[in-house]
């Protein structure tokens, strides 16, 4: 290769790329249509082929030559309509174009390749679709020779053959590349674009030798011989080649300008005809060239000598062949052998499809013009700001500045349209995906493209590459299921794969949709358990779009056989990793039967991306936006009830879930004293010096808490790479420069993650163990209060379960009936108390919004009339039963910063209307039964057992109180039998009431006791395993009627059984 | 190191000489082909990068690109360069990016023959002899020069 040529040639290259991009839809189009077929279309590919192969002739890459005009051949045939595009033609013309891209990506080794087989395959096609007598014309090759020539040119005579059909002249034109090409400011590619628009190139070459060497003098010429056919006419050419007219050479006339009997005779060419190779003799037509022989690329035997014959022979006498009407399947069987490798050849480099070598990107000229501009006033924006800064004019300096800020945002935005192609590049090579695995797993799938023209930064069309390939694949694959299956299910035998790009709320979303069998969460999460990557405990917890998740679990494959196509055990794992590394996001949505739809959300580009910046001590560190899930700050009161440590690890309470927290200091071993005592975050929860900043960030498929000194502004930033030297650090995913023109690291969240030793599993394990730790306190602890004011200062709480309704009322609904207030509701009279009837509270100012917490007591309901805001809170907090206790208040809680009065409702009712209460049932037999039996109680919270042993006192028994599992158990066998029931909570410290029910069935002399088990947590699971150790009663607490009940029946039951 | 000074000779001038930028590493006399340095910059603050590699003190904005710096004294195990008025920083483009060497203090310029270099003395062969291309010996005194190459080698031997 030359070195003038390296420009051109990149050029060339980059065309034939262009050219090549879409081929492959655009013969499936083809394919499509059938022997219907789209002249556009076949034209649009028969000159791509053609312009490759005459740039290649010039470029001197012979193969790709040779291989673009057999190519060029089959189309030409199909153009005409000699052949059908069935599936094996275009199978073929496929694998040809699968060879082209090759060799043209690796052009310099091209001339090495081995090309006989493709080479064969076209041949083979192109001479069954032939009449008999013209079969031969494919491998046979005609000189060309002019005496005033130096050389020759060969071309095949297949070509001469329908040059001359079409009734083309044929010429030789001889183009200066310097003179007529260069110096008129045009490229040698102009010059070819320029012939291929008004007829074919049959050959071309550079004549080397009339460059001369060096030593010679300079001739300043450099010869193009075109050997060219086209219908138009001599006069004409000379304008449209721009080449003065002796350096255009007619060798033929179009065989029209002659009588049918007239073709024998020799034409007013100046040069000879020479048929080449062995046939010579007999003739071309006697002696058809077996397809399959041996010698593909044909022999090249010594040309005849220059003007040694004359005899023009019989190739111009052909009559136009009739259109084959032969089988399309006949060139079949050789071809499909190969197909298997190459389609495993273009999927492997799939993810260079956009790559490939070419680091070039196109852009509008109307963007490149909106650039220019832009920096113009980039230019002169300065320009005003020097002078301002020059005569220390503030106001001017600011207007500059100003106006700065409004062109770099400007151009920034033009500079990251430069780099935005449509996602259609990426789509296109689909269908031949697509095409190609459906054929091979004898599957019918359609595949949908919408949306092609979204796009995107370059960078993320390219990563997006592998990861879709890989998708789509599995789709193919795994998702849809084979014909037989899909119409034993009443689909359609036919399955659909939909690719979607659209741009949502400023990112692209890409979805892979199939319609065929569905993720199934359990065979996922069975997989995931049987390779151990999950615990069956987890599992139970796990709802069905977290099994589904486990997709992207490394060494998860639940392709029942491995294929090749996909199903090999990796995969899914690395399409999560990819994507998250171009800052995606995956979501699988399945119905099982109905199809799954895999759903990317993906950043418009990676070169500016919004960020949260944070701070540590003196450093300044940005965390991309993207994965900053919520900030937090924790008060330093609210450090203790927040920050949990759990093992080694400290977790953060985020409303139900606990989640990882890492302090970034001690991770980054910014601060030394903190790094030397792993405890700190424990200490700092005891002495509770400051609020806690906490940036909870999502790094793939796990949050996680990152702990920081300072939180400061988001803002844009430009990503930088680091150097070489840092390139090892997964904690970052680059620099930046701040306004400062300091330096700041960009935190890369799943690598820091992986650091911190919270790999995407391990976190979310511990996240999970922990949750479910969660789950358990909070069963034990947490209980949801209705919180409502009554005074202006004056919060209350109730337990939320006593309360049946809240509703606003208007204050004029409340009537006075008998110094009683009540209220219409529900076509009845409600009784309505409130605190200060009790004495309990203030009276509620007039003024006030107002609400009726309905509560249903003994078989009656009855409303306390309260003020808004009314809220439910859950909480843990302690109830302190001594300081604020009076009749009606059982205690008070710090609940939410403010000391809550904690109300009993059956007291506050009893002590406004005494006797009221007494009405119900349970109050009826405490009097009848005297002296009532006595209840073992169990309860570890003060607040509860203080209530609950007032229920049970309020229905007429004697109550023993013990605040825990092993009390309890002390208290009975100092009682021993004089217990009649026993009422325990679950979760308590020391014994918990399973085991304490245990412990009394396996004990003689109580085994008979009847057990009431109270918590608030009732799952299937936990019932049942409360039963099976011997629980008579599971109950939720706090349901004094229910409680009541299932202790006389119980009672009753033990009365009848004694 | 088989003949002192080979990598030097890419950086002569001409046939006959090298320039050669010298300066101190701690109280060790050190030089670097002078074309291979770019810039000489007062280091101004530089931003952390935990667990950087020891060498690397941190990074800094050149003009708008990121440039690492690097400690020779903590490369070359000498210990770590002082942070002083005379601290400079020696911007080296190095396989298509910036790196800045911090050094104690900067020195003069010199033109001299390669040959005029020598193999490493025994004494500073030892670890580190891989980082010295050769000594260059003036007035009696010794002058270390450095392999760019292997300075600025990222993998850790």
């Amino acid at each position: 290769m030359h070195e003038r040529d390296d420009a051109l040639l990149g050029e060339f290259l980059a065309e034939c790329r262009e050219h090549l991009a879409d081929i492959e839809n655009d013969l499936l189009t083809i394919e499509e249509g059938g022997a219907d077929i789209d002249e556009q279309l076949v034209n649009k590919v028969f000159r791509a082929a053609h312009s490759i192969k005459g740039g290649a002739g010039f470029f001197n890459l012979v193969k790709i030559q040779e291989l673009g005009h057999r190519t060029e051949n089959v189309l030409d045939m199909v153009r005409s309509r000699e052949m059908i595009p069935a599936p094996e033609v275009v199978n073929i013309l496929l694998l040809a174009f699968d060879r082209l891209r090759e060799m043209i990506n690796r052009h310099q080794e091209s001339n090495g390749e081995d090309i006989s087989e493709i080479m064969v395959a076209l041949s083979g096609l192109a001479s069954s679709f032939l009449p008999p007598e013209e079969k031969a014309s494919i491998s046979q090759e005609v000189v060309i020779a002019a005496p005033d020539l130096p050389g020759e040119i060969k071309v095949s005579e297949f070509d001469l053959v329908r040059a001359r059909r079409e009734g083309c002249y044929i010429y030789l034109l001889q183009v200066d590349l310097i003179h007529d090409v260069q110096r008129r400011g045009k490229t040698p590619l102009d010059v070819m674009k320029a012939l291929l628009d008004c007829g074919s190139i049959l050959d071309a070459q550079v004549d080397l030798a009339s460059a001369g060497t060096l030593e010679d003098e300079p001739t300043n010429e450099l010869v193009l011989r075109v050997l060219y056919a086209s219908v138009v006419d001599p006069t004409v050419m000379a304008v449209l080649v721009e080449i003065p007219t002796e350096r255009i050479r007619v060798l033929e006339e179009p065989a029209s300008a002659f009588s049918a009997d007239e073709q024998d005779t020799e034409t007013a060419s100046a040069a000879c005809l020479v048929p080449m190779g062995t046939t010579r003799a007999s003739g071309p037509m006697a002696c058809p060239v077996p397809t399959g022989s041996t010698t593909t690329t044909t022999p090249r035997a010594r040309p005849a000598p220059v003007g040694t014959t004359t005899a023009t022979a019989s190739p111009m006498t052909t009559a136009p062949p009739p259109l084959p009407t032969s089988d399309a399947s006949a060139p079949v069987a050789r071809p499909r052998a190969s197909r298997r490798a190459s389609t495993e050849t273009t999927a492997a480099d799939g993810g260079t499809l956009t790559g490939g070598g070419d680091a070039t990107v196109r852009v509008q000229v109307g963007l490149l013009d909106t650039l220019m501009n832009l920096a113009g006033e980039l230019v002169l924006g300065r320009n005003q700001l020097n002078e301002a800064i020059g005569r220390g004019d503030l106001h001017s300096i600011r207007a500059g500045g100003q106006r700065l800020n409004l062109v770099t945002s400007e151009l920034q935005e033009a500079v990251m349209f430069t780099r935005m192609q449509p996602i259609g590049n990426l789509f296109g090579k689909f269908p031949r995906l697509v095409r190609d695995l459906s054929r091979e797993l004898g599957k019918d799938i359609h595949l949908e493209l919408n949306g092609r023209d979204v796009e995107l930064d370059k960078t993320l069309i390219e990563g997006l590459s592998d990861p879709l390939t890989h998708m789509v694949r599995n789709a193919v694959d795994h998702g849809v299921e084979s014909p037989g299956e899909r119409t034993a299910q009443g689909k359609p035998a036919g399955g659909t794969v939909r690719l979607q790009a659209s741009h949502q709320a400023g990112q692209v979303v890409v979805e892979i949709a199939d319609d065929g069998k569905g993720i199934d969460p359990e065979k996922i999460a069975n997989a995931a358990l049987s390779r151990e990557l999950i615990t069956r405990e987890q599992m139970q917890v796990m709802s069905d779009a977290d099994k589904r998740a486990l997709v992207f679990l490394p060494g998860l494959s639940t392709a029942e056989k491995v294929s090749d196509v996909s199903g090999r055990g990796v995969g899914m794992d690395v399409v999560k990793t990819n994507l998250d590394r171009l800052g995606g996001q995956v979501e699988i949505d399945s119905v099982a039967g109905r199809g799954t739809t895999f759903r990317i959300k993906l950043p418009l580009t990676l070169a500016i991306i919004p960020s949260l910046l944070v701070s540590v001590g003196e450093e300044r560190f940005a965390i991309p936006q993207i994965n900053v899930s919520e900030l937090i700050r924790i008060t330093a009161g609210q450090i203790r009830e927040r920050i949990e440590v759990v093992g080694d690890a400290e977790v953060l309470v985020l409303r139900n879930t606990l989640i990882p927290v890492v302090e970034l200091s001690v991770l980054l071993g910014l601060d030394s004293e903190a790094a030397a005592d792993p405890r700190r975050m424990r200490d700092r929860r005891a002495d509770q010096g400051s609020d806690l900043k906490v940036v909870v960030v999502s790094a793939g498929a796990f949050l996680y808490g990152l702990v920081v000194e300072e939180l400061h502004d988001s803002l844009e930033i430009v990503v930088k790479p680091l150097g070489r030297h840092l390139k090892g650090l997964r904690e970052y995913a680059g620099a930046t420069i701040l306004g400062d023109g300091r330096v700041s690291l960009i935190l890369d969240a799943a690598g820091l993650a992986g650091v911190a030793g919270l790999s995407s599993m391990a976190g979310s394990d511990r996240a999970r163990e922990l949750a479910l730790e969660a789950q358990r306190e909070e069963s034990a602890e947490n209980h949801a209060f209705l919180v409502f004011d009554n005074g202006p200062e004056e919060r209350c709480a109730v337990p939320l379960s006593l309360v049946t309704r809240v509703e606003r009322i208007a204050a004029e609904r409340i009537e006075w009936m008998g110094g009683r207030r009540t209220m219409q509701y529900r076509g009845a009279s409600l009784p309505l108390v409130t605190l200060a009837d009790a004495g309990a509270g203030m009276e509620l100012g007039s003024d006030r919004e107002l609400v009726v917490i309905v509560f249903h007591l003994g078989g009656n309901e009855i409303g306390l009339v309260a003020a808004m805001p009314v809220d439910v809170i859950e909480t843990s907090a302690a109830v302190d039963t001594v300081t604020l206790r009076r009749p009606g208040i059982s205690g008070s809680a710090i609940i939410r910063d403010r000391t809550t009065l904690a109300l009993d409702v059956h007291e506050l009712v009893e002590s406004a209307w005494p006797g009221w209460a007494v009405e119900s049932p349970g109050a009826e037999e405490a009097l009848a039964g005297g002296e009532g039996p006595l209840l073992l109680l169990a309860e570890d919270s003060d607040f509860f057992r203080a209530q609950v042993k007032s229920y049970l006192e309020g229905g007429g028994y004697r109550v023993a109180a013990a605040e825990d599992g092993e009390a309890a158990w002390e208290q009975l066998e100092k009682l021993g039998n004089a217990v009649s029931l026993v009422v325990t909570d679950i979760e308590m410290p020391r014994l918990n009431g399973l085991e304490l029910t245990r412990r009394i069935r396996a004990d003689l002399r109580f085994a008979a006791i009847p057990v009431i088990a109270l918590s608030s947590l009732a799952g299937e699971d936990d019932v049942s395993r409360a039963r099976e150790l011997g629980v008579d009663v599971y109950q939720v607490k706090i349901d004094r009627e229910h409680l009541l009940e299932s202790v006389r029946s119980l009672l009753g039951e033990a009365a009848l059984a004694a | 190191m088989e003949s002192a000074g080979t990598a030097l000779r890419t950086w002569a001038t001409e046939e006959t000489t090298v320039l050669l930028a010298t300066f101190y590493i701690r109280d060790v006399h050190c030089a670097l082909p002078a074309l291979a340095v770019q810039e000489v910059i007062r280091p101004g603050r530089n931003t952390l990068v935990p667990h950087g590699p020891h060498c690397v003190v941190g990074i800094i904005n050149l003009r708008g690109k990121i440039v690492t710096l690097i400690d020779l004294a903590r490369k070359l195990e000498l210990g770590s360069t002082g942070n002083t008025e005379d601290t400079r920083a020696l911007i080296v483009e190095w396989k298509g990016e910036f790196v800045g060497l911090l050094v104690d203090r900067v020195s003069d310029v010199r033109e001299i023959r390669p040959d005029g270099i020598s193999p490493a003395p025994a004494n500073v062969r030892g670890a580190q002899g891989r980082f010295f291309d050769g000594v260059h010996e003036a007035d009696g005194k010794l002058l270390a020069v450095l392999s760019v190459e292997e300075v600025l080698s990222d993998e850790d031997r």
